[in-house]
């Protein structure tokens, strides 16, 4: 019975101590002004509004691409655009978009991959040629809003395995 | 990594890694998708054909008409003879399990080398593969006959196409 006591102070202790680290006052620490430079050194917020969506085909016969561009135009090449007029998913066919807010007149530098490979179970695909363009839905005032709208063409291999392909990408925007 | 700057007036793209500058960056992940089903494929089914049988054109011809399930019928001066055997063509098809697809089929002749006669085609628009990925269907049709053909046998073809919905 002692023993389990202790262990129980033990773990109440310890969880003080994590609790302290992760609460730090910050009127105790030498970075006191944390959490208000955090406000002001990321006014940028990005948040995902859709995913690069190349929609339902076939597998072809031989290889063949998909091109969706930023504006939501698509194109196929090769075999595969047989297929493409079938039956689309309720979430249809179209590039990735993002809201980017940005606050104040510093310009940034919005990061997109140069490719990004798809994939379900061991068979994969890759997307290159990525391209993305800035939408201004909002210019005025302090606080800017865009969309990035971001495209790219699929490589489809012949005989590629059917399957529901995913593939992630980071989007990385820093301030100038 | 490309790049965009964002700028009051600018905006660039540049293929480069993002370099880390801590408090100055936002970052979020996105998705890409896409959904490959299995290739639809048709398959005719071996000795299967589409036949109008064995009959006399008169003098002043009619149609022979045969449906999906393989019955004749001969109209006008066309006559159908006692034993003709007349039949519906046949057709596999496979691919992704439950998806429909749609069936065309083009009209076509056929020739004893001398003669001609020219076919309509009758046909599904449409079937759904099954639980499996397959289905069938059958292709009846209608010959034309002007009368006065010479006898011998007649052969042609026409062509089937699937296409997914």
């Amino acid at each position: 019975m002692r023993s389990a006591i202790s262990t129980f102070l033990a773990t109440i202790a310890s969880f003080v101590v994590l609790s302290a680290t992760a609460h730090a006052d910050p009127g105790v620490t030498s970075e006191g002004g944390g959490t208000a430079a955090a406000i002001v050194a990321d006014p940028i917020t990005l948040q995902r509004l859709a995913d690069l969506r190349f929609g339902r085909f076939a597998s072809p016969t031989t290889p063949g691409t998909i091109q969706i561009n930023p504006d939501g135009s698509f194109s196929a090449a090769g075999d595969v655009a047989s297929s493409t007029g079938m039956a689309q998913p309720a979430s249809g066919r179209g590039p990735a978009q993002f809201r980017v807010e940005q606050a104040g007149n510093r310009g940034g530098t919005v990061y997109i991959p140069q490719d990004i490979t798809l994939a379900s179970g061991p068979a994969a695909m890759d997307v290159t040629n990525i391209t993305a363009r800035l939408v201004v839905i909002s210019g005025f005032g302090r606080t800017r809003v865009y969309r990035l709208d971001l495209g790219g063409t699929l490589q489809v291999k012949a005989n590629q395995a059917p399957g529901r392909y995913r593939g992630e990408f980071d989007i990385t925007i820093i301030y100038n | 990594m490309k790049k965009i700057l964002l700028g009051v007036a600018a905006a660039t793209i540049l293929a480069a890694p993002a370099m880390a500058a801590p408090g100055d960056t936002a970052t979020a992940q996105g998705s890409a998708t896409a959904e490959v089903v299995a290739p639809i494929t048709l398959n005719h089914v071996t000795n299967a054909a589409l036949s109008f049988g064995t009959f006399t054109t008169g003098t002043t011809g009619g149609t022979v008409v045969v449906d999906q399930a393989g019955d004749g019928v001969a109209s006008s001066d066309v006559t159908l003879i006692g034993g003709s055997l007349e039949s519906a063509d046949a057709f596999t098809v496979a691919g992704d399990n439950g998806r429909s697809f749609s069936i065309t089929t083009t009209s076509g002749s056929v020739s004893n080398g001398t003669d001609t006669m020219d076919f309509t085609t009758d046909a599904p628009q449409s079937g759904t593969l099954s639980a499996t990925g397959t289905a069938s269907f059958a292709v009846g049709g209608t010959l034309t006959v002007a009368g006065g053909e010479s006898a011998g046998d007649y052969s042609g073809t026409y062509d089937v196409t699937v296409t997914y919905n």
